[in-house]
């Protein structure tokens, strides 16, 4: 699950221009300028100006220049007024997987009293540590009013699950004319946990290899001690009160107790074997996200799954439920690609934890009595006219 | 009532492009007007038409093929210009024009359309390179105001653009429009306070030539004015009304003596005494480009021009205003016999004091100066005894014309022979075959070619008998030669247009003329003008007609621009800040103006603070106005479209009939209300149902309430049988209403 540290604001505006109440903006802490090709052009032509101006004494010519030194400084005044009183915060990223695209929103306020603010565009800084991290296009202010707030997005993807940091980002704009690109940064340090890739599984991968299940994925519950709720029955002496369903109670006018299901998931152990010297990154990547693929198959299909990597000292129990995927999703995320030398080959031990399926990232020497998933195979389990994601495909693959 | 949706990116663009089809269109006009060249506007305004209708409009660019296509076209075209006529900002500019043009037909990212403005910008400062008259002025404000607004427009779809998804772009709301509206006015005010502040500080007559000859906005104008003559082939004859000088004559007590009915006033350029098979040039081939004498006098340094022999007294102050003077050597017009002349500014200047001949050297643009002279023609020719006539050089005289003119001087009662001829009927002889010309001839301004081996001036004066000034003066200049009057052609212009309105003559190139002088004494150079009066009249004097008093006030607004906008000089400058010195003379302006307080002249100030205010305030209420106009012209609509429908209607059988009409006027008062309210209908809901749909906030609002009887109305009118079909006057006034609601 992706996370966002130090962020300003928890609740999104509804609206996108409001009076500017916020005090959770950040300020701006630096400000740039640069003239761009058509800002050197223009001052070429208003030198151009300049000379025919002395040269032939022609009045058109001097005013020309005037006009055109009036707009230099004209747009100078206006747009960096402007852009020098502008507050900014970006807002929590929802959640990040490798290889989709997500949105991330930004919030302006201008304290200006007097200018506008138009086509003001928000850009992610670059740093080292943002290499896996790409913005597609900035996000897009059209206007902002004086003393208002705007927001706007954008969407970005991220090659490389693990944790990302951005650090700063800058609001740009080369309004009114187009001769100087002037931005201000704002230093909003973040950090979110990329998620590996989604996989498409064939439908009945995990149930084609499992022969104990039956048909019906989840059979009818049965009485007895498991967590699940079952249903209500009247109080009998005895029974433990903190079973007693007092609201319940109260509505019918009498005791009834709540009784729990039987466990009755088919509990699974899924194996990440250690990768293979001679398997590249995207094998790994690959392996990795189909551990995740899987998991999430089978909790689907209302087993309770657990995860087995020794190597990499992840050991997480059989559980069912969604916070079972995201608790695996999360380690994988996080999970050091490069193998232990002291970490241990060990298999999960089968009858206790339940099915065994082992992936590896080659074929070479399956484990008998588990379903084995080659990750350097797609055809054996990626779902049929379903393209692997973008950062899983090597050349030739699709 | 279908209406498409478009996406906000769209929108933005089709604003900024509308916006450069309008920015284009007047800088095409300003070229055009500036290059007094026709057919290229003609062709232009085309181009831009049809790439608005199939391209622009549509957002659909032509395919690369063509494109190739019609830019190897006009690469072609180009490549022969520049052959014919050479390397010029004209040449540079049609290119550009060109190039322009096709530029609108493959506009398919936001690199082209910064192209395309580079090229906007390129043809307004060739423009301003041209010409710097009135019109080019206002061409080029307006201009530079539509290519603000442009490029602001441009840099929003610029921004636009590169958000990636449009669907999180939101296009500009309401008050981002107020914003962006207000912002370009702010911008052109100050960019036209401070440009003009810069204008009027920036110190004149600095660096002037230092880069060559170019930037003169007169640079490769015509002037009508030549200075030199070759018969046969187009000279003088230029039937161009642009003006070329400004003339105002004054007595020595400084009133304004010029009146619509006084004689046409001879201002002398070129001198030209030497004879050749047709070519009249200078008599000094080593002074042909600059007189002898160059001096730099200083602002009212007095100089005598012409030899005064006699001392005689000036009568008459003409001063000049030269709109548009090359860049180097222009010459200085004045009548004859010049005793003073006097610039207000300093400057360099070249005369040769044996012809009166002067020029200007060094600045362009306009020039101003007095001339002092005496009329000459109003002295007797006084010959003192023993008085010889100047030596006369014969080139060119044959003995057809020499017996030609002594057969017309014969027949006056006169002497043709000038050993026997008495001086003081030198006079009379040039008044016989100036006649002579004037009776006998026809004036024409066909050309046609001189017959090969043949001398022009006698194929004029004895084949064709006809021709234009240029023959006359030659003729008569001949003639009189040939009886032994010193005589020379003069070229330059002819003041005859005088305006009542700025009490001056307006010089314009079809004013060009050539007429000659002969010295009927010592140093007694009277001039002759062999040209029928009546031609003469039809070509120079101006024409009364119905537009007569507008064109005298466009003058005198034309006037005020040269001479307050295009005659702004160092002169003009020290007048109103005084030296360059200490804040570029802002602080000598400002004591200045104290003085000019201390001095009792607080009620001229008190009178241009009043103006300022009145003017102020009109731009006030005019800015006002012009911000309110699209909801006045909305209150005016359906008259207006009610009375164009029915005329359409009339007359095409195609037309709307009037429950069409309002039906239209009904949806586009319900769509522009739904955008006033803010209220976003749902697409697939119908309109009486969206509304019903809003909040209860919303539906408490009046103008909620005029767009449910609005939505009412419309319905009824389109579904409902005619008996029950609402009235024009409750549609009139479900409009007003809707109109006059006030917003959420």
């Amino acid at each position: 699950m992706s996370t966002m540290t130090n962020e300003p604001g928890a609740t999104q505006p509804r609206a996108d221009r409001r009076r500017v109440q916020s005090s959770s903006l950040l300020q701006p802490n630096s400000r740039h300028a640069t003239i761009t090709v058509g800002g050197l052009l223009y001052v070429g032509v208003t030198l151009f100006l300049a000379v025919g101006a002395v040269n032939a004494q022609n009045n058109l010519l001097f005013w020309l220049f005037g006009a055109a030194i009036a707009l230099l400084v004209t747009s100078g005044v206006l747009s960096g007024n402007a852009l020098m009183h502008l507050q900014a915060r970006c807002f929590r990223v929802a959640q990040v997987r490798v290889g989709q695209s997500h949105q991330i929103r930004y919030e302006l306020a201008s304290s200006s009293k007097l200018f506008p603010l138009f086509g003001v565009l928000v850009v992610e800084q670059k740093s080292e540590d943002t290499d896996g991290y790409r913005q597609s296009s900035p996000a897009v202010l059209l206007h902002l009013s004086p003393k208002s707030t705007g927001s706007c997005s954008t969407s970005f993807e991220v090659h490389r699950r693990g944790l990302h940091q951005l650090h700063s980002f800058r609001a740009e704009s080369s309004f009114p004319f187009g001769f100087i690109r002037k931005w201000v940064k704002f230093d909003q340090p973040r950090s979110f946990v990329a998620l590996p890739c989604e996989i498409l599984l064939k439908p009945a991968l995990i149930r084609e290899h499992a022969d104990s299940w039956s048909d019906d994925p989840r059979p009818l519950p049965k009485r007895g001690d498991g967590s699940d709720y079952f249903g209500l029955r009247s109080y009998t002496p005895g029974d433990p009160r903190r079973r007693v369903a007092w609201k319940q109670s109260a509505r019918r006018g009498s005791l009834v107790v709540i009784e729990h299901a039987e466990e009755t998931s088919p509990r699974m152990m899924i194996w990440l074997r250690s990768p293979d010297p001679a398997a590249d990154t995207i094998q790994i990547e690959r392996a990795i996200a189909l551990v995740g693929a899987v998991a999430k198959q089978a909790i689907g299909l209302g087993a309770a799954v657990g995860v087995w990597i020794p190597w990499a000292d992840v050991r997480i129990t059989p559980d069912t439920g969604m916070a079972q995927i995201h608790r695996i999703e999360n380690v994988l995320a996080m999970l050091e690609a490069t193998r232990s030398d002291q970490a241990a080959e060990d298999s999960p031990p089968g009858n206790r934890l339940g099915k065994r399926i082992c992936i590896s990232t080659d074929s070479s020497s399956p484990l008998a009595g588990a379903i084995n998933l080659d990750a350097s195979d797609p055809s054996g389990w990626l779902a049929n006219g379903v393209d692997l994601p973008l950062p899983l495909r090597t050349e030739g693959s699709r | 009532m279908k209406r498409e949706l478009t996406s906000p990116i769209e929108t933005i663009r089709r604003e900024y492009r509308r916006s450069l089809i309008w920015t284009t269109l007047i800088t095409i006009l300003l070229f055009g007007i500036a290059d007094t060249n026709f057919a290229f506007v003609s062709l232009a305004l085309l181009g831009v038409f049809v790439a608005w209708s199939i391209s622009l409009r549509n957002d659909q660019p032509l395919s690369r093929l063509m494109i190739n296509v019609i830019l190897a076209f006009v690469l072609s075209l180009s490549a022969i210009s520049l052959l014919i006529s050479g390397l010029g900002v004209s040449t540079f500019a049609v290119f550009a024009g060109m190039l322009l043009v096709v530029k609108l037909f493959d506009l398919r990212s936001v690199r082209d359309d910064r192209q395309v403005i580079v090229l906007l910008i390129a043809l307004i400062v060739a423009a301003v390179l041209t010409s710097n008259s009135m019109l080019t002025g206002l061409f080029l404000i307006a201009d530079v105001i539509l290519l603000l607004r442009t490029v602001v427009r441009f840099h929003i779809y610029s921004a636009a653009s590169q958000s990636g998804a449009e669907l999180q772009l939101r296009a500009l709301p309401k008050d981002g429009r107020i914003d962006l509206r207000s912002f370009q006015f702010a911008t052109i005010f100050l960019v036209a306070l401070i440009g003009t502040l810069i204008f009027m500080i920036l110190p004149r007559n600095l660096g002037t030539s230092s880069f060559g000859q170019w930037g003169s906005g007169s640079t490769g104008s015509v002037t009508g004015f030549t200075d030199q003559i070759e018969l046969g082939r187009p000279g003088l004859i230029s039937q161009s009304p642009t003006p070329v000088l400004d003339l105002e004559v004054y007595d020595r007590n400084e009133k304004n003596i010029g009146s619509s009915n006084s004689s046409p006033i001879y201002l002398r350029g070129a001198v030209l005494g030497s004879y050749k098979m047709g070519r009249w040039g200078n008599q000094n081939p080593d002074s042909a480009r600059l007189p002898l004498l160059i001096e730099r006098i200083s602002a009212n340094e007095i100089v005598v021009p012409a030899i005064n022999p006699t001392n005689q007294s000036w009568d008459r102050e003409y001063k000049i205003s030269l709109r548009a003077a090359a860049s180097r050597e222009s010459t200085i017009f004045m009548p004859w016999l010049p005793t003073q002349f006097v610039s207000p500014s300093p400057i360099r200047i070249g005369y040769e004091k044996a012809t009166g001949r002067m020029i200007h050297d060094g600045t362009g643009s306009s020039i101003r100066y007095s001339i002092r002279a005496t009329n000459s023609e109003l002295l007797n020719v006084h010959t003192p005894p023993g008085y010889q006539r100047s030596d006369v050089d014969d080139s060119g005289i044959t003995p057809a014309i020499t017996q030609y003119a002594a057969e017309i001087i014969r027949a006056a009662g006169l002497d043709p022979s000038p050993s026997t001829r008495a001086p003081q009927d030198d006079l009379s002889v040039m008044r016989v075959l100036e006649n002579n010309l004037h009776t006998k001839y026809t004036y024409s301004l066909e050309g046609e070619p001189v017959p090969p081996g043949q001398d022009a001036t006698e194929w004029f004066l004895f084949d064709r008998k006809a021709g234009h000034c240029e023959y006359y003066a030659s003729s008569l200049a001949l003639m009189a030669r040939s009886a032994g009057i010193n005589a020379r052609v003069i070229t330059g212009y002819v003041a005859s247009d005088f305006n009542e309105v700025t009490g001056q003559f307006i010089v314009r190139e079809s004013n060009a003329h050539a007429w000659v002088e002969a010295e009927v004494g010592p140093w007694k150079w009277v001039t002759f003008d062999g040209t029928p009066r009546a031609d003469f009249q039809q070509l120079h004097e101006a024409k009364q007609g119905f537009f007569q008093p507008i064109k005298r006030w466009y003058e005198f607004v034309e006037y005020a621009w040269v001479k307050g906008v295009i005659g702004y000089d160092s002169e003009s400058r020290r007048n109103i800040f005084g030296d360059i010195s200490n804040d570029l003379g802002l602080v000598q302006f400002g004591l200045k103006m104290r003085e000019r307080v201390r001095l009792g002249k607080a009620a001229m100030m008190r009178k241009a603070l009043l103006i300022s205010i009145v003017v102020f305030g009109l731009s006030f209420v005019i800015g006002v106005l012009f911000l309110r106009a699209r909801p006045i012209a909305n209150a005016m609509l359906y008259p207006w479209a009610a009375w164009l429908n029915a005329i359409v209607f009339r007359f095409r059988r195609r037309s709307w009939t009037p429950e069409q009409l309002n039906a239209s006027l009904l949806e586009r008062g319900i769509t522009r209300g739904l955008a006033r309210a803010e209220i976003e209908r749902a697409p697939w809901m119908p309109l009486h149902a969206s509304l019903m749909d809003q909040d209860q906030e919303v539906q408490q609002t009046q103008i909620h309430a005029a767009l449910c009887h609005a939505s009412d109305l419309l319905y009824r009118l389109k579904f409902a049988p005619p008996s029950a079909a609402p009235q024009t006057g409750d549609i009139r006034r479900v409009l007003a209403l809707l109109r006059s609601s006030e917003k959420l």
